[in-house]
């Protein structure tokens, strides 16, 4: 097994927690104060990246998967297998269905959602066949773009002159709406997702290298996050900010720069697919991966079947935008990534060290 | 003796250019045009004649064999040399005095360049391995023979330094080359299609060369090159997708205009496939994008003419390539003709007619100037059939349409692999040494 070099997985792992993040604005219930809120997640978020490389490292040579197996018994490991084959499907198309409503909302308002849909998921299933390996070699050749394309964001909303640094007072005026902003908000979504890797970890890094990388990715993204969120609280104010949809879309809306750069949101979103495309795929390929470890087939005669339920779920999840994102802030919180992706690990670490405590 | 010679004309026929000459009790035979006719003389005739008893001995010729094998000697004088039958011997005296017709060393046409060497590889390949051999003086040039084809035999040649280029290497394309079969291998591309990786890729896996400099530099570095006797064309292993950015001027330029040409090369390149795609896009699906007065100028241009951007586009996009292949194809002195119809007839009457509009003229021209800048010839065909695949995408699904057949095309470069190299590196998987000294023509060290 070759795996995966440093730069690669903390490239991966950073495309994945910039995601979906990116569009829709993190930690917005927050207002003026949601860059504090991306600033105390950023720890939260490293020290549950952590706790995962914990887990990992209690047993290098198995995923997700063994380690239900290790922790709860072969019977009730291979059902919560499947529930978490499942929650990664769940979360793939929740993925699918954003891309979906961005892609709807900026750049093909008269397409199908259906066949934008059908056609990213088309290329997220070709990137699972291509493997661990090459998807590592897709983010590092992606990762230069993306940091180029956050730094042109930077300067040409700065040069823009639409940044009052006035809106983000008065700073911390209320703690409430910023801990529960990052908590479970911000810290569930993206932090807590990284979990998916759980799911085929040991094809990628000894978890050392899982460690550093993925602290080192979780700062990356958290001091993305923070420009990100004063940029954007700067440039539209807090209300606006927290009302709108897609933040940072608003934001970009206004780069005005002699009268002839403008307008460029269809280029930002463009840029966000980048992201976007690593997030499904991860979400993915960690349920081909449950899959195969659970049935021994592999993990690519799998990818067909599960990108179709991937596409079922992003289609049929929601009618509109607005219960979509009220699904993923209020429900999927509790139900799926507190439980299933922060709760569970907990408990099986626990039980792991529990038994090698008794033996 | 005389039976010598009639076996000889029953199999190679009694042809006009088959030589028999007599010189004393001695018989010579050899093909006129492929042997020299004044060494033939000087060295073998004349000793033969003056001298009193004859023998090998006397033959002044520095390369000389006896064989009895009558095989390998109808071999030899098919390759120039002569073969001498002496009275009341039976081992016939091979003498190589071969000169074969050739153009000598000829200048580059492929890849020219202005300030560096002006020779380029012939269609003779000792020659042409001399030619490296010239420039690289080295002890530690390696060289594997193969011969394909059961007629013509062509000699193919896997040319390595030793220690320098790694083992694996050496030995993954030796086994290439021993699996192939081929019975004829006319010019490097039969070899090249048997032996790189993925021969039905859109993306060239070998670089294709016709510098001995090149091929020098490549070999000093590391890599092994293929040289096929009666082609000019040179092939390299591993060729990775970056390569094509460079060309052979880079060494010979200092260094800050290198950099400068390879950086412009590069924006043109990545405008040769995207920017016919890119103003489809944005005139059909993301007019917002473009500045007030641009968008109405361009509206403007385009009201006369019927069709959507992404037809037209099409239109010219094909009627360039036509005129880039029949300006390769005809005779050169008709190029005047081309260039006429072209810039006259195509490039003015079609936009008063109103069947394109003239920013997609523009488009369509920058991007044909850029596509000419890409210095590796092969790699121009795979962004040539990428930008008319990208064009589809953008016409249909604009810039969603775009990313994703970049994408698509990323996933397919990440596994793609020329000679175990993986393709793009050393970008992915990153190699930050190689990775300098690709952004930036690294400065020559000062001693």
């Amino acid at each position: 097994m070759k795996g995966l070099s440093s730069w690669q997985l903390y490239s991966l792992l950073l495309l994945f927690l910039l995601g979906t993040s990116v569009v829709f604005g993190i930690a917005s219930s927050a207002k003026q104060d949601a860059w504090i809120t991306a600033f105390i997640s950023t720890f939260l978020g490293a020290a549950l990246l952590w706790l995962y490389s914990k887990l990992y490292a209690s047993h290098a040579d198995l995923n997700w998967s063994g380690l239900l197996m290790k922790s709860f018994g072969q019977l009730i490991g291979s059902v919560l297998c499947l529930i978490y084959v499942f929650i990664f499907i769940y979360s793939a198309g929740r993925d699918l269905r954003d891309i979906g409503e961005l892609t709807n909302t900026f750049l093909l308002p008269k397409t199908p959602i259906g066949v934008t849909m059908v056609l990213f998921q088309m290329l997220v299933s070709y990137t699972c066949f291509a493997g661990v390996e090459r998807m590592g070699r897709l983010a590092e050749l992606n990762i230069p773009i993306v940091f180029v394309i956050f730094l042109l964001e930077v300067i040409l909303l700065v040069a823009s002159g639409t940044i009052h640094l006035s809106l983000l007072t008065p700073i911390a005026a209320e703690w409430k709406p910023i801990l529960t902003a990052a908590f479970p908000g911000n810290f569930t979504v993206p932090y807590s997702e990284a979990f998916a890797f759980a799911a085929f970890w040991s094809k990628m890094k000894p978890p050392g290298g899982f460690r550093k990388a993925a602290i080192r990715s979780c700062a990356t993204a958290g001091f993305i996050f923070i420009v990100l969120d004063i940029l954007a609280i700067g440039s539209i104010g807090p209300e606006l900010f927290s009302r709108s949809f897609f933040p940072l879309m608003t934001t970009f809306h206004l780069v005005n720069i002699a009268d002839f750069i403008q307008n460029i949101d269809p280029f930002i979103v463009t840029a966000f697919l980048i992201g976007v495309l690593f997030k499904i795929t991860i979400f993915t390929y960690a349920a081909c991966s449950m899959i195969s470890d659970l049935w021994k087939v592999n993990a690519g005669s799998a990818v067909i079947p599960v990108s179709v339920i991937v596409f079922l779920f992003a289609f049929y999840m929601t009618e509109s935008l607005s219960s979509h994102l009220f699904t993923g802030h209020e429900w999927a919180v509790w139900v799926v990534f507190m439980p299933f992706f922060v709760i569970s690990p907990f408990l099986s670490l626990f039980v792991i060290k529990l038994k090698q405590w008794l033996a | 003796m005389e039976q010598f010679a009639e076996e000889l004309k029953r199999t190679l026929g009694s042809m006009p250019d088959l030589i028999f000459r007599s010189a004393g009790s001695s018989l010579i035979v050899y093909m006129a045009g492929l042997a020299d006719q004044q060494r033939i003389e000087r060295e073998i005739v004349d000793p033969l004649t003056d001298n009193k008893h004859t023998g090998p001995s006397v033959i002044t010729t520095p390369s000389v064999q006896l064989t009895d094998s009558y095989q390998q000697t109808v071999q030899s004088i098919l390759s120039g040399m002569a073969a001498v039958a002496m009275r009341g011997q039976d081992q016939v005296l091979l003498a190589n005095v071969a000169a074969y017709p050739d153009r000598g060393v000829p200048e580059p046409h492929v890849e020219t360049s202005i300030l560096g060497p002006q020779e380029a590889f012939s269609e003779n390949l000792d020659t042409n391995v001399a030619l490296i051999r010239r420039i690289t003086k080295s002890e530690k040039l390696r060289m594997k023979v193969w011969h394909y084809g059961s007629v013509a035999h062509t000699e193919v040649r896997l040319l390595y330094f030793d220690q320098v280029a790694q083992d694996e290497l050496v030995q993954e394309m030796s086994q290439r080359l021993d699996r192939v079969h081929l019975e004829d291998a006319f010019g490097s591309n039969y070899i090249a299609e048997s032996i790189k990786d993925r021969p039905l890729s859109l993306f060239p896996t070998v670089q294709k060369t016709e510098r001995p400099d090149v091929v020098a530099n490549a070999l000093m570095k590391g890599k092994v090159a293929v040289a096929v006797n009666n082609t000019p064309i040179v092939l390299l292993f591993p060729f990775t997708f970056w390569n094509a950015f460079e060309t052979v001027e880079d060494i010979y330029l200092s260094y800050s205009s290198a950099t400068f040409l390879r950086w412009i090369r590069s924006v043109f390149i990545l405008s040769a496939l995207l920017l016919p795609s890119l103003y489809v896009a944005i005139t059909t699906f993301h007019n917002e994008m473009l500045p007030t007065n641009l968008l109405l100028s361009i509206a403007a241009s385009r009201e006369a003419s019927p069709f959507p951007a992404f037809v037209e586009a099409f239109i010219m996009e094909s009627i360039f390539e036509a005129m880039r292949e029949a300006i390769v194809r005809m005779p050169r002195v008709l190029v005047q003709a081309v260039s006429v119809v072209g810039a006259l007839v195509i490039g003015q009457a079609i936009v008063q007619a109103g069947i394109v509009s003239i920013p997609m003229i523009i488009v369509v021209s920058i991007t044909g100037i850029a596509s000419l800048m890409i210095p590796h010839y092969e790699t121009t065909f795979a962004i040539r059939i990428l930008r008319i695949l990208l064009l589809l995408m953008a016409g249909g699904f604009g810039f969603f349409g775009i990313a994703l057949g970049l994408f698509f095309t990323q996933v397919y470069l990440t596994g793609l692999r020329s000679a175990g190299m993986p393709y793009l590196a050393p970008v992915a998987p990153m190699l930050w040494k190689m990775l300098k000294k690709l952004i930036i023509r690294q400065p020559f060290e000062r001693s």
